[in-house]
């Protein structure tokens, strides 16, 4: 006998059952060979350690054992019977026999069983070549079926079409539960079930609805389990089985999810989420599993295009003669008008290589720090506000760390539509029980859901979140709630003073704060208790922070909150980010904002500007730039008369949008670099093609500081990489930018980025991912931040005044207006509005209470007409309970529907982030619908 | 040099100064919020207008301008 370490056999890549965390260590006996196992394993998977396949239908390593399909059956020494092995646990000294003529007979009589019902149209069913069923079926040597195909059967059961991605071919299901645990167990929506008894057993969407009108959010998990060719998706029966794979990484939300994209030749099949993906471990979500044909839209602008003024027909010119005409445009600009005059916007929806030749683009080649990212516009209080507070600029936590938390404290963000991925995992938590507090003015889906209940919903006004975690922060500092321990050992004690006796103040008491938040006293009470008396609790929040005029302010209260109750620095506790879109973080990281080089050290470092005036050739400014704002600001007194935007559509998704158009209008060069034509490119004289993320090469950095290789799927449709083109017009204004690749790129980064010093793609291509740090000190990345020391060496209290907004509602704006985003669609829709999520989502429509409705003579459907004091707009109304009386909610996935037309450009005292979260509105019965 | 509208730059500064923490120290900080996040046009900017008119301009935000003329 031998011991078979994993890695010296021919493991399966799916192992049958789950792994399981234990320290305990067993070993047993594997047809002859001895093998070492966590205590809990299945049989099944140490047989699949061992080398030793098992014929299986209804396990997989993704989904709890089960027990159902008999396939898996095996004998054990001293046992009596063929027990399953998926559900059977390995216990010390047991004997496993997994081959036998008896284990063969019966597995061959369940196989004819299932054939007996089954279609055999094998070589014509799209999951021909890619079937567990196929497979299982010449494993067990099947070559005859004894019970013919008389008699009842399910052969000419119907097929669900509904859903536009997947089919569901009812005559080719074998009832293994394999979607409906799929639905339950990783994504945790309990859309299907299997109804009816015996022989009558079917799998039903909410039960007996059409897929399309069911509960199911299309996540696809339930078609990744699908051993056979039941859950379809519509492109592989329309193309076929993909031939070759490419790992690569989603372009939609923060969390980053990993998948595989399958084609033939350059034609996208399907995409597949990694089972090893760091941010995902196998999951997805309806926008990155399905909704990629914006990608292929015939939208897509492909060829560069020029016009003298906004007010011509653009013309389609070369590549050359269009960075030409942009570099001569901007060179008169800052002839004429000065080296500020000028400046430029990274995405958040382009790589790390792309941001960072744009802002060194800006700074090197333009001569200023004008350089600003649409992070201005949702998380710049994130960086301010944590760096204030620990010393760096990102969550403190991976998203795996959710697993090991007790409460959870989610404050403004609504993670099942706007990360929801994230949210199947925290839904997991919450379900073995851990306890959740909810802090928004909305009762988003996670108050209630299939077996979770929110402990406290605290439904506060709009615009009061500070008081709200004031008051929490009272309650801990005045009932002895503080782990006086951990302030003393690892925070600053002068700053944690001050902050105690400000919180203590009775102005910071929930009683006192009452009448401003409208959350009760003693329900705010019971919840800071609950979160302060967790061994391990957490604070997840979004842009509902954010966006806010104290958004800074919140941020550093949370980590005032965390920090008091000691809730910083191990698995399970932090202060976490949501990110709005792919790769915000890493757009942060690059230096795109006006005052910051790329690893957040300030412009006026003289250190930082040496390295890079010294590698650069060119000496940089040790003076912030402009923000956005401020540059929109200059446009309109004619100072500023060049912008160079990277995949942003400020003209949509910036608030004030008729000042915006302004602003835009005044300038002599805007330069859009994006897929396709949008509402600020009305407003450019040069648009640039850009690349969509399948045919993009470099990395992005999500919520959790992942960096993760996003791959050339296909060849660019524009025959330019971005980064190309960035360096193109950098040569033509005379500053010599040269790569020969984004490998290159990055190297560049990680030389002049002590956070990414450790990063290249040859690593990320061997390792999978990282998260920064990455250097000499962590080589494979930090997924825990602070752990034994805050990276600015002791944690810093800051006090947090409690301002009110100057938003607010008065008689002629008696309503607050406050906007999020949907599952089906991502922000300003030009991706999601291009494929066949539409079914989902076909307008964005105004949520209003029954009471305000009613007192405005408003019924449901109905278009009305929303004011504030800077503009109008019409949408359909949705009467909901949604949102409390006072408040009313729309989505801005749109142009149409001009929902940025009616907010305002008040913004956070800090970093300028818009207060999208309140605006002060009227709402009245309109008759017509006028496009904004 | 770009200008400005000091307006914009008047309330942006007066926000600044009612949300510094310290209270203690308004001008202070707020002079260091503005040196480590404004463009040197619009310092500018705001102190000409500041200059002209003081009654708009909050004794914090003046007091702030003129640690930064130091």
């Amino acid at each position: 006998m031998s011991i078979f370490p994993p890695d010296r056999v021919n493991v399966p890549s799916d192992l049958g059952t789950p792994d399981i965390d234990s320290t305990e260590i067993v070993t047993v006996n594997i047809d002859g060979n001895l093998i070492d196992v966590p205590a809990g394993t299945s049989v099944m998977r140490a047989a699949a350690l061992a080398g030793q396949v098992v014929p299986k239908l209804c396990a997989t390593d993704s989904l709890d054992p089960f027990g159902s399909c008999r396939l898996c059956l095996v004998e054990i020494d001293g046992r009596k019977g063929t027990p399953a092995s998926c559900t059977t646990p390995c216990e010390s000294g047991m004997s496993v026999t997994t081959q036998s003529p008896k284990l063969d007979k019966l597995r061959k009589g369940v196989m004819e069983l299932y054939i007996s019902d089954h279609p055999l149209d094998c070589l014509t069913c799209p999951a021909n070549g890619d079937c567990e069923l196929q497979d299982m079926a010449g494993v067990v040597g099947l070559r005859d079926v004894r019970y013919g195909y008389e008699g009842a059967n399910h052969l000419d059961a119907p097929t669900d079409d509904s859903n536009p991605y997947f089919s569901f071919d009812e005559s080719k299901c074998i009832a293994c539960s394999r979607c409906v645990r799929a639905c339950d167990e990783i994504q945790g929506t309990f859309a299907l079930t299997i109804s009816g008894r015996g022989f009558g057993s079917k799998v039903s969407a909410s039960e007996g609805l059409k897929f399309i009108d069911s509960e199911c959010v299309s996540c696809g998990a339930c078609v990744q389990a699908c051993p056979t060719s039941t859950l379809q998706e519509k492109t592989v029966i329309e193309l076929g089985v993909p031939t070759r794979q490419v790992k690569t990484t989603c372009a939609y939300c923060g969390v980053g999810c990993s998948f595989i994209a399958e084609l033939r030749g350059n034609e996208l099949v399907r995409m597949v989420p990694d089972k090893d993906g760091g941010a995902n471990a196998g999951h997805s979500c309806v926008k990155g599993r399905f909704a990629w044909g914006y990608a292929s839209h015939a939208d897509r602008v492909t060829e560069p295009m020029i016009r003298e003024s906004i007010t011509d027909d653009w013309k389609v010119v070369s590549w050359d003669e269009a960075i030409g005409f942009a570099a001569d445009r901007l060179k008169l600009i800052q002839a004429e008008s000065g080296i500020d005059s000028i400046g430029g916007i990274t995405s958040s929806r382009c790589t790390n290589e792309e941001v960072y030749v744009v802002q060194k683009l800006i700074r090197a080649g333009f001569g200023n720090n004008n350089v600003d990212t649409c992070a201005r516009v949702c998380h710049s209080p994130t960086g301010y506000g944590l760096k204030q507070t620990f010393g760096t600029s990102a969550g403190t936590q991976d998203f795996q760390s959710v697993e090991e938390s007790d409460v959870i404290l989610l404050i403004g963000a609504n993670p099942t539509d706007a990360h929801p991925v994230f949210a199947s995992r925290m839904k997991r938590t919450l379900r073995k029980g851990a306890q959740l507090v909810v802090v928004d003015p909305r009762r988003i889906a996670l108050v209630e859901t299939p077996h979770i209940k929110a402990a406290h919903h605290l439904q506060l006004r709009p615009g009061t979140n500070v008081a709200i975690v004031n008051a929490m922060g009272h309650v801990v500092a005045t009932e002895g709630l503080v782990d006086t321990g951990f302030v003393q050992d690892r925070c600053d004690m002068v700053s944690f003073n001050a902050w105690r006796d400000f919180i203590s103040l009775p102005e910071n008491s929930p009683e006192a704060l009452e009448s401003v938040t409208g959350v009760k006293a003693e329900e705010l009470r019971a919840a800071a208790r609950l979160f302060a008396s967790a061994p391990n609790a957490a604070i997840y929040y979004g842009l509902g922070v954010t966006e806010h005029s104290q958004g800074s302010t919140m941020v550093m209260s949370m980590a005032n909150l965390a920090m008091a109750t000691g809730n910083i620095g191990r698995n399970g506790v932090g202060v976490n980010p949501l990110r709005g879109q792919n790769n915000v973080q890493g757009a942060c990281d690059m230096g795109s904002f006006p005052h910051e080089f790329s690893g957040y050290r300030h412009v006026s470092d003289d250190s930082a500007r040496e390295l890079f005036t010294s590698l650069w050739g060119t000496e940089m400014r040790a003076e912030p730039g402009l923000r956005i704002p401020n540059m929109l600001d200059a446009a309109l007194t004619n100072t500023f008369r060049g912008i160079y935007i990277q995949g942003e559509d400020i003209a949509q998704s910036d608030p004030n949008t008729e000042h915006v158009m302004a602003a835009l209008s005044a300038m002599d060069m805007v330069i859009v670099q994006d897929l396709f034509l949008n509402e600020t490119s009305k407003y450019a004289h040069v648009f640039l093609p850009g690349t969509s993320f399948l045919e993009k090469d470099g990395t992005f950095t999500n919520a959790e500081r992942r960096i993760n290789r996003v791959r050339p799927v296909m060849p660019s449709q524009t025959g330019m990489s971005e980064w190309e083109v960035t360096c193109a017009l950098a040569q033509a204004m005379g500053y010599d930018m040269h790569y020969n690749n984004a490998s290159e790129i990055m190297d560049e980064i990680a030389k002049v980025t002590p956070t990414f010093s450790g990063v290249s793609f040859a690593k990320l291509d061997k390792v999978g991912s990282v998260q920064w740090p990455c250097n000499d000190n962590a080589p494979l990345g930090t997924p825990i931040m602070h752990v034994n020391k805050f990276v600015r060496g002791e944690g810093q209290f800051i006090t947090t005044p409690y301002v009110p907004t100057d938003e607010r509602s008065t008689r002629k704006y008696p309503l607050l207006l406050t906007t999020g985003r949907i599952l089906s669609q991502y922000n300003v829709g030009a991706q999601t509005r291009r494929t066949n999520n539409v079914v989902w989502h076909q307008e964005d429509v105004l949520d209003i209470h029954e009471s305000d409705a009613l007192e405005r003579g408003i019924a449901d459907g109905s278009w009305v007409e929303v004011s504030s004091r800077v503009g109008a707009t019409r949408l359909r109304a949705r009467i909901t309970d949604q949102v409390p009386a006072g408040v009313v909610y729309t989505t801005f996935h749109y142009p149409v529907s001009g929902a940025n037309v009616i907010t305002t450009d008040n913004s956070d005292w800090a970093t300028n982030c818009p207060e999208y979260k309140v605006t002060a509105v009227q709402v009245q019965p309109s008759t017509a619908m006028v496009i904004a | 040099m770009t200008k400005h509208d000091p307006h914009a730059l008047v309330k942006m500064a007066d926000q600044i100064a009612r949300n510094i923490p310290d209270r203690a120290h308004v001008a202070k900080a707020t002079s260091e919020h503005i040196k480590s996040f404004w463009a040197p046009s619009m310092i500018t900017t705001l102190t000409d207008y500041s200059h002209k008119h003081p009654e708009e301009v909050s004794a914090d935000v003046r007091g702030a301008l003129a640690q930064l003329a130091q």
